[in-house]
């Protein structure tokens, strides 16, 4: 077992790593009553096109299948539904998926040692069937519908499909419906089997446990299952250029008011000397400064009657390239374009306004960390991002300054922009 | 965790002590009889006064000093509790040791002086920032239409008691809005001010001594305090033949509402049976509602039922296709009258006790849930935490039955998306 500390916030995170390759994460925190746990797969609906295990030639797979195979965990051969069996017990359950992962949670004071036994077992025995894998399409449907009557999902979609050339985030989570449709219990357990492996997949507990006791309960489920060895898993590589594949679409909704987002399309790995994360360090700020409620803009926007809300500014994160979306509502598009693309190009700010915005940061961190699904959120997304846990936030949001800020920004291109209208008439 | 409630005389002070969180919370509230044509102009207030104070003269410099409060979390709202009409100024903030020593007191005078010293020029509001805040306000009304949940659940109140509370929008409307004036609005703030009822809520690990000390010394009200009658709002007979509405939408998805009136609930039913009884039959992905209309007939991806308890109303609602409606509508009063055949198992009781035994444990860890469960008992009646754990095990099938019995659907909205066409 070793420890991680999570510098200045007095937490302890403890991992452990199985012989099956499942990594476990526990951080205490014994002040409050309730646990959560999360188990997740470093799948998402990324991965459409990979070399299956135990085959040699790449296949493409439908869109959306991470997510529905994430619908279908829930159906066990046995008929247990495992939402029953965490509501006998006073548990919460569900699940999620992203571009990047899958997870699987529940939360509950009681019942833990049934309920991570219950959480790792039936993520452990999938069961698709011809009949069940037809059953969900209908309810996945309705989903996509869902969906698909929100404005701003509209909009995020085409910001990234518009953005985006290569990278596999071009295309919704969740897919279409035509793509649903095609999708088989063959093409389900494809995926299941080459991603869903332990040494792919990692525990992370919060909240009112003891860590050694963790530890103890899931070494004893995992070691009374066989699981086979597993070998590298190829996903197909891609190249996203620097450049934007469309400069600007219109989308036709019923909305009262016309919703506009320019977006940023950023190459932060080629930035000299200063690492892709703390880049993205300084764009955040940066773009919070230029558009934020506290800047100039913001305010000279609303007293124009261009906006009548704040600016929505929204942080991408796609690997290679970062988008920055900065996103109202208005009637009075073209001028809200010609503000913000004049107002990038003056890079200059102040440093009482970099340091008031550290305030903010730090602020945002110590409110996480009184939080255990917050806590839980950081530690599995600095594991799959990152593949280690980020311990040192705080020392790094102080450390930022004023020198290295302009360094960094000097170097960025806001050349690659593309523009999202979603309004009732085009 | 130690609760202290002060008689101010022009308000009331309520103060929770506890220790163990890093962030602290304060919660402001006025409230009055509701009337339909204040709505609009209590809406709009709560949002004047977050544009600009007579010392942060914009709303950049409101931001600002918010962020020098270490990014404290401030929010103002106008909703209805049932008979009353509540404006609500909240904010949580990190504690003193982890920032620095006096922020507490800080946030408090940032609080104090949005509600006491607004922005005010010739007995009228600051006309920009009075612009501004209508403008935003005539745009969340208008937009209202685009959220198919918001608009439907809010459609539905309409046609279940038209021209009664439960209809009421606390939203607003746009005929109030457009007439309201800087001049006008200022003019309903200082009744505000004199005649609501005011409430403070405070939970932090400062004592609540001296809590009480910083507000004699800083806020002062000149008004003098009433009593509160009750939010609970009754209504007449449920309808015996159900009245269904059908409206058309440009959705792609269809939204059914059911809403229920009851017989006369006792005060038991209403805080505990109730739960209960809406857990097992919408309660969550092990629900009846849940298992047959989603599961079995794969009619929709979410339904639920939930209580609207000051109400008295039951509202059930789910995204459909629009073909499936009767189907839909026909296995919801089927399960409806599972509950009144007593249908269920003792399991499903006692799945949903332990989950709201487990809630309450979670309570404990929010110092917002927390708070939130004070607000409720001083406005209605809900007991705290310690009674609710007893009370809710002693509900019995018996008693579920009973209440599902008094259960009625009385109105049915549909908004229809352009599935329908198919």
């Amino acid at each position: 077992m070793n420890k991680i500390e999570l510098k200045h916030l007095n937490q302890t995170v403890y991992h452990n790593r199985l012989d099956n390759g499942l990594n476990v994460y526990v951080l205490p925190k014994n002040d409050v009553n309730n646990i959560y746990a999360t188990f997740t797969t470093n799948y998402g609906s990324n991965e459409v096109e990979f070399v299956p295990i135990g085959e040699k030639k790449m296949i493409k797979v439908p869109l959306g299948i991470a997510h529905f195979l994430e619908h279908k965990m829930f159906e066990q051969e046995d008929g247990v539904d495992p939402f029953q069996f965490f509501g006998e017990r006073g548990s919460d359950a569900n699940a999620n998926t992203n571009n990047y992962k899958t997870t699987y949670l529940f939360s509950g004071p009681e019942f833990f040692e049934e309920n991570i036994n219950c959480l790792l077992d039936y993520v452990q025995s999938p069961y698709f069937t011809d009949e069940n894998v037809e059953k969900e399409k209908g309810i996945i449907e309705q989903e996509i519908k869902m969906y698909q009557d929100d404005s701003y999902t509209k909009l995020y979609e085409a910001i990234l499909s518009n953005s985006l050339i290569n990278n596999p985030m071009k295309d919704p989570i969740i897919g279409d419906i035509k793509n649903v449709r095609t999708i088989t219990k063959e093409d389900l357990y494809k995926c299941y089997n080459t991603f869903y492996h332990p040494s792919n997949m990692f525990v992370v507990v919060t909240g009112n446990v003891e860590p050694e006791n963790v530890f103890k309960i899931i070494e004893e489920n995992q070691a009374k299952k066989k699981f086979p060895k597993q070998n590298e898993i190829i996903v197909k590589d891609f190249k996203e250029p620097d450049k934007v594949k469309k400069k600007k679409e219109v989308i036709k909704m019923n909305v009262t008011v016309p919703k506009i987002s320019i977006n940023y399309k950023i190459n932060c790995d080629k930035i000299k000397d200063i690492s892709p994360r703390r880049v993205r360090q300084y764009l955040s700020l940066f773009f919070d400064i230029k558009f934020g409620s506290t800047s100039l803009a913001n305010e000279k926007l609303r007293e124009e009657k261009i906006i009548t809300d704040s600016i929505d500014g929204v942080v991408v994160d796609a690997i290679s390239h970062v988008i920055y979306c900065t996103a109202c509502e208005t009637e009075k598009e073209d001028l809200f374009i010609e503000a913000i693309t004049k107002e990038i190009k003056n890079k200059e700010v102040s440093k009482e306004e970099l340091e008031r915005k550290k305030k903010s940061i730090i602020s945002s961190l110590i409110f996480m960390s009184d939080n255990i699904f917050r806590l839980n959120d950081k530690v599995t997304a600095d594991l799959n991002r990152y593949q280690e846990i980020i311990n040192n936030n705080y020392e790094e949001i102080k450390s930022l300054n004023i020198d290295e800020f302009n360094k960094v920004i000097e170097q960025i291109d806001f050349s690659n922009y593309n523009i999202v209208i979603v309004k009732k008439d085009v | 965790m130690n609760y202290k409630k002060y008689d101010m005389l022009s308000y009331n002070l309520h103060c929770v002590q506890v220790d163990k969180f890093r962030k602290s919370k304060v919660v402001i509230n006025f409230k009055r009889k509701v009337k339909k044509e204040e709505i609009t102009m209590r809406s709009l207030l709560s949002k004047v006064l977050l544009e600009s104070s007579m010392k942060y003269q914009t709303s950049r410099l409101m931001s600002i000093e918010i962020e020098n409060l270490y990014n404290a979390i401030l929010n103002s709202s106008s909703f209805l509790s049932g008979n009353y009409a509540v404006m609500n100024f909240e904010c949580l903030f990190l504690n003193d040791e982890w920032v620095e020593d006096n922020l507490f007191n800080k946030v408090i005078d940032f609080m104090l002086e949005i509600i006491n010293n607004p922005h005010v020029i010739d007995l009228e509001f600051f006309e920009k920032s009075f612009d501004l805040a209508k403008s935003s306000l005539e745009q969340e009304i208008v937009s209202i239409k685009d959220n198919s949940n918001r608009y439907g659940a809010i459609r539905l109140n309409e046609e279940i008691e038209p021209n009664s509370v439960l209809s009421y929008n606390a939203v607003g409307y746009l005929d109030d809005l457009k007439k309201i004036t800087a001049k006008s609005l200022y003019e309903y703030y200082k009744t505000v001010i004199k005649n609501d009822l005011v409430d403070i809520f405070i939970i932090s690990p400062k004592g609540s001594e001296e809590i009480k000390d910083i507000f004699n010394s800083k806020f002062k009200l000149n008004t003098l305090k009433k009593k509160s009658s009750s939010h609970f709002v009754t209504y007449n007979k449920y309808r015996s033949r159900n009245k269904i509405v059908h409206e058309k939408s440009e959705f792609q998805q269809s939204k059914i509402f059911v809403a229920c009136k009851f017989d006369k609930l006792t005060d038991f039913e209403i805080k505990y049976v109730s739960a209960i009884y809406s857990y097992i039959l919408g309660g969550g992905p092990s629900s009846k509602l849940f298992t047959v209309v989603r599961e079995e007939n794969s009619l929709c991806y979410s339904i639920s039922s939930f209580f609207k308890l000051v109400y008295q109303v039951l509202i059930i609602s789910a995204g459909i296709n629009a073909k499936d409606f009767k189907k839909c509508l026909r296995l919801i009063k089927r399960e409806l009258k599972n509950m009144e055949q007593g249908k269920f198992e003792l399991e499903k009781i006692e799945e949903a006790k332990i989950t709201y035994l487990n809630s309450f444990k979670e309570i404990k860890d929010s110092p917002s849930s927390i708070l939130g469960t004070y607000i409720s008992h001083e406005y209605l009646g809900i007991d705290l935490i310690e009674q609710r754990e007893k009370n809710i095990n002693k509900v019995t099938k018996d008693m579920i039955v009973e209440f599902a019995k008094k259960v009625h659907v009385d109105t049915v909205y549909v908004l229809e998306g352009s599935d329908s066409d198919e």
